[in-house]
Parts: C-alpha cells; structure tokens; sequence
C-alpha cells in the first residue's frame, strides 16, 4: 500500500494543548503537526511521527464583545466560509477569498491555521489576514511555562512582511481586528484557472471615515515569497475621500495611481513571466481599491 | 493514544462499523481500496482530480491527502452506500438517465460531490451545482451531461426523505 508518510511509526491524537505540547517537547526528530493534511499533497515530511491535530478544541469561529472576529485554527475552509459572522465581516472579504481558494473537496480539508502555518506563497487567507491586522494566539512548545498562549501581530513587530512561523510555534487563534469589523474590503485573486494556485493575489482594506478612507491596508500575495503590505500605496490612498471618486473612470482614477505604485520584488513563477506580472499587480492593486469602496460603475 | 507501528483504526463505512489494523503514515484511498470499497479511485493521488473523493462526516473530501488514522470514529460514505444497481439512489439513476457517465472513473467522485450538494441545497442554482463539482476532473470531458444530472436530480433528497446515515 502506498503510503503517505511512508517513514511514519507513530500517530497521535491530543485532545488538549498540553498534551500537545508535551508530544512535540518529547518528540525525537521533528514530528507532523497534522491539521487539514493537504500539503502532503506537495511535500511529504520524512518524519517518524504524526500529531494529528484534529482533536484540539480549537474549531470554532465566534465574534467578540469588541467585534473582533475570532477563528480557531482547526476551522476548516469550508467551516469559514459558511459561518455568518465571516461572510459579514469587513465587506464580505473573507468570502471572496475562500471562494478562490482551491476545491470543494480540499476547503473541507484545508484549515485556517494550516493555511497561515504552510507558509507557500500561493496560500490564500494569510494575504487577507495581513490586510484585517490579524494577531495570531501562539502556544511555544519550546517552553516550560506550557500552555499560555501568546498573542503576536501579523506581520511581527510593525514589520510590512509577513514572517513564517517558528517550528516551535502552534497558533491556536487567528484574531481578526474589531476595528475591521464593518469596514471596507476586497480581495482578488489571479490565477489561470478556477482552481488553480495564485499567481498573484491583492486584499485591501479601509475604514470609512465622512467617506473618507482612514487606516488603508493593501497586501499582495502569489508573486512574493510571503505575502507584504504595500506602504507607498497605503500612504497615497490614507485620507482621500473615496466619495470622489463616483462616476470617475477606471483611467483616470487615483486608484489607478495607487496602482501603478505597486512594485514588490518578485518569486520565479514559470506560468508567467516578470514583466507580466508587475503589470497585472497594477491593475489587480487598482481593481482590488474601487472593489472595496463600490464607488465606480465602470471599472474597465 | 499512543501508537507504535501497527494501530487499530475504528470507523463506520456506509452505516456498519469497520476495524482496520494500519500503519500511521497508510493512506485512506488505499485502506479503503483493500477493503473492498473500489469505487474509491486513485486518479492523481495528489488532491487535483477528485477521483478518490469519500463523504467524512457527510463532507466530500480528497481521500488521497487523509491519513487512514484521521478517521478514527468518523463516518465514511463511499457510492457503494448510497445505492445499488438493484437500488439506485435518485441521483445515480439521473447520472445513468442523462448520460452522464462515459468511462465511469469520475463518476463515484462526482456523485458524492453531486449527493452532499443536494442533501443541502436541494434547489442548487446552476452556479451552485459547477461550484460543489468543481473538485471533480473528468478527463473524458463529460461536464455538460453532469451537470444535467444534478439539474434532473434537484429535489431527490426531499422525494427520497433521507438523512439515511450517521453524520450526514
Ligand atoms: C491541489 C491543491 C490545491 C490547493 N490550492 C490552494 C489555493 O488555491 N489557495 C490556498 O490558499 N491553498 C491551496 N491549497 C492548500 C495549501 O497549499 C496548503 O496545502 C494548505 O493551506 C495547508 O493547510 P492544511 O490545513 O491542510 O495543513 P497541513 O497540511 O496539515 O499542515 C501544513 C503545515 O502547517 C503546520 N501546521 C498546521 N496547522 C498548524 C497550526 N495550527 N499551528 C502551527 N503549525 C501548523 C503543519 O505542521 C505543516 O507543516 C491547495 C492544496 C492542494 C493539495
Ligand atoms: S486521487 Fe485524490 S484527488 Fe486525485
Ligand atoms: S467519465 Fe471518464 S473520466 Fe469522467
């Protein structure tokens, strides 16, 4: 029988985040952590032992008394992208990018925290959570004061790219910023295919303010090794008061400003070479603006 | 729960309870291949095509990417239990009615896709239906006629009266 961790001899089940904690100290070599199991898919860990995740009581997706919308890593797309609170929050942004996000099949694979953790470029949601200010709920199985968990920002320390997680580290909550909560947002994603892994993909956000746009983010994913935050773009949009911007055209609107200000440096990809690529983060960054604001009727 | 080499791995196939010995790393498609369930397919063995799809808990997923031990005390449904060839589900009868099968290597894939959207979704707008089959390649291009299947099959769920099985 073929096997997917073929050098596997041992599997368990925690079913709390101590006794997690205690596998991984004591593990010998570097286990699994299994969560939707999908990117074994792609790679397949030499690893003698399995921790399968799935126990955990870390499932659930609630909002707030802060509006802060709360997701346990094990949430499954699938789980996400049914959950009311979800589907609102922030302009519907979450729902625009689990829609893209590979297949029916694989969403109910797929989790959250598995999304965040693979660290591949092509990974949905952890470009949108850089544009809701995400924080992360850690657990550092490294240390002896086992389970209280950690909160860090995404990206870490002010930083405008997002950093992989440590080994060590088991996010057991992504917490979504309340302040987002009935904000503005938009999220695409460009690939060749339905189905297919992004080639790039753009998430932006912004609070209305007197119609002006207060606490802009614009982060890009697909054609970055881990998804960044554009701050010349951020800066150019913060303030402007998107109202303006009714019955403009798509040429000659700020956004298409912001848009040509777009430039990151690029990953290889060989579907698509690097000028092409630069070109439609322009246009992706542009289209990605007037989406969240609503404001034109004529984007092409 | 600690486990060395060779576990016992309980579950329910299609409503009976089934033991299966495995070892930690072996994968769902294959324990469920050996013990008996074909229909299961491997196609690409790497989540692409949707060949080796199964309901866990009454969700399709991609057999091929779960570990056989994940699915201690989870209910499978493999097409074998939705129906017969004496007693067809609904759904596999329109599958047979509009042609929707040709060489039949998607087909068990495609209608556990097709079976879990319309338990849910009895009325699928036709976005709805390309949506739930999106996981499910068919490389003798037989899209079209499936996706009449689905369409003549809307309602089944409501005439057949069935949540037949556990975590469905
Ligand atoms: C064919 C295919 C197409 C895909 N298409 C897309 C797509 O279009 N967009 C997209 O975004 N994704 C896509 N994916 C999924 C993506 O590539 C990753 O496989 C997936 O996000 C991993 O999540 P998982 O829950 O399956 O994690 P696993 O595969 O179980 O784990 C991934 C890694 O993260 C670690 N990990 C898991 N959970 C945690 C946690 N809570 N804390 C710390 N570490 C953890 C694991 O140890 C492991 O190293 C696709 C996958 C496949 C197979
Ligand atoms: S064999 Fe599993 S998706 Fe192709
Ligand atoms: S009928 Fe042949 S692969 Fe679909």
């Amino acid at each position: 029988m073929a096997k997917l961790i073929p050098t596997a001899t041992r599997y368990d089940r925690p079913d709390t985040p101590e006794t997690l904690q205690r596998l991984i100290k004591n593990a010998t070599g570097k286990p699994f952590l299994l969560a939707g199991g999908t990117s074994l898919g792609f790679s397949r860990p030499k690893t003698e032992h399995i921790i399968d995740l799935n126990r955990l009581p870390f499932r659930e997706c609630r909002l707030t008394a802060l509006h802060d919308l709360e997701i346990g890593a094990l949430t499954t797309i699938g789980d996400l992208e049914r959950h009311n609170d979800a589907k609102s929050f922030c302009g519907g942004i979450l729902t625009q990018a689990t829609d893209a996000l590979a297949s029916t099949p694989l969403r109910n694979l797929i989790t959250v925290g598995g999304n965040l953790a693979a660290g591949y470029p092509w990974c949905d949601l952890p470009v949108a959570f850089l544009a809701l200010n995400a924080r992360l709920r850690c657990f550092d199985s490294a240390q002896t004061d086992c389970v209280s968990p950690k909160e860090i920002s995404l990206p870490h320390d002010g930083q405008t790219t997002f950093k992989k997680l440590t080994e060590n580290q088991f996010v057991s909550h992504i917490v979504l910023d309340g302040k987002y909560a009935n904000a503005r947002g938009a999220f695409t994603k460009f690939s060749r295919t339905s189905t297919d892994l992004a080639i790039i993909t753009v998430a932006v956000t912004f609070i209305p303010d007197e119609n002006s746009m207060r606490s802009v983010r614009v982060a890009v994913g697909g054609l970055v090794p881990v998804p960044q935050r554009l701050p010349e773009v951020e800066m150019m949009l913060e303030g402007q008061t998107f109202k303006n911007f009714e019955g403009q055209t798509f040429e000659n609107s700020l956004f298409q400003e912001a848009g040509a200000a777009a430039d990151v440096i690029l990953r290889k990809d060989p579907r698509a070479s690097d000028d092409y690529r630069r070109n439609v983060l322009k246009t992706l960054v542009t289209r990605t603006c007037i989406k969240a604001t609503g404001v034109m009727a004529n984007e092409n | 729960m600690k486990t060395d080499s060779i576990m016992t791995m309980t579950c329910e196939i299609n409503g009976s309870e089934s033991v299966f010995h495995i070892h930690p790393g072996d994968r769902l498609l294959d324990v469920l291949r050996h013990a008996g369930f074909i229909s299961v397919k491997e196609g690409c063995g790497d989540g692409n095509c949707g060949a080796c799809i199964i309901l866990l808990d009454g969700r399709p997923v991609n057999s091929c990417l779960v570990p056989a031990a994940r699915v201690e005390g989870c209910a499978i449904t493999t097409v074998e239990g939705i129906g017969t060839p004496d007693n067809p589900h609904p759904l596999q009868e329109s599958y047979a009615d509009h042609g929707a099968v040709q060489c039949g290597f998607c087909t068990p894939g495609s209608i556990l896709s097709s079976y879990a959207l319309l338990r849910d979704n009895p009325h699928p707008t036709e976005n709805e239906i390309k949506r739930a089959l999106d996981g499910n390649a068919c490389r003798c291009t037989g899209y079209v006629k499936k996706l009449a299947a689905v369409r003549g099959a809307r309602g089944c769920f409501a005439a057949d009266g069935a949540n037949r099985r556990k975590g469905e």
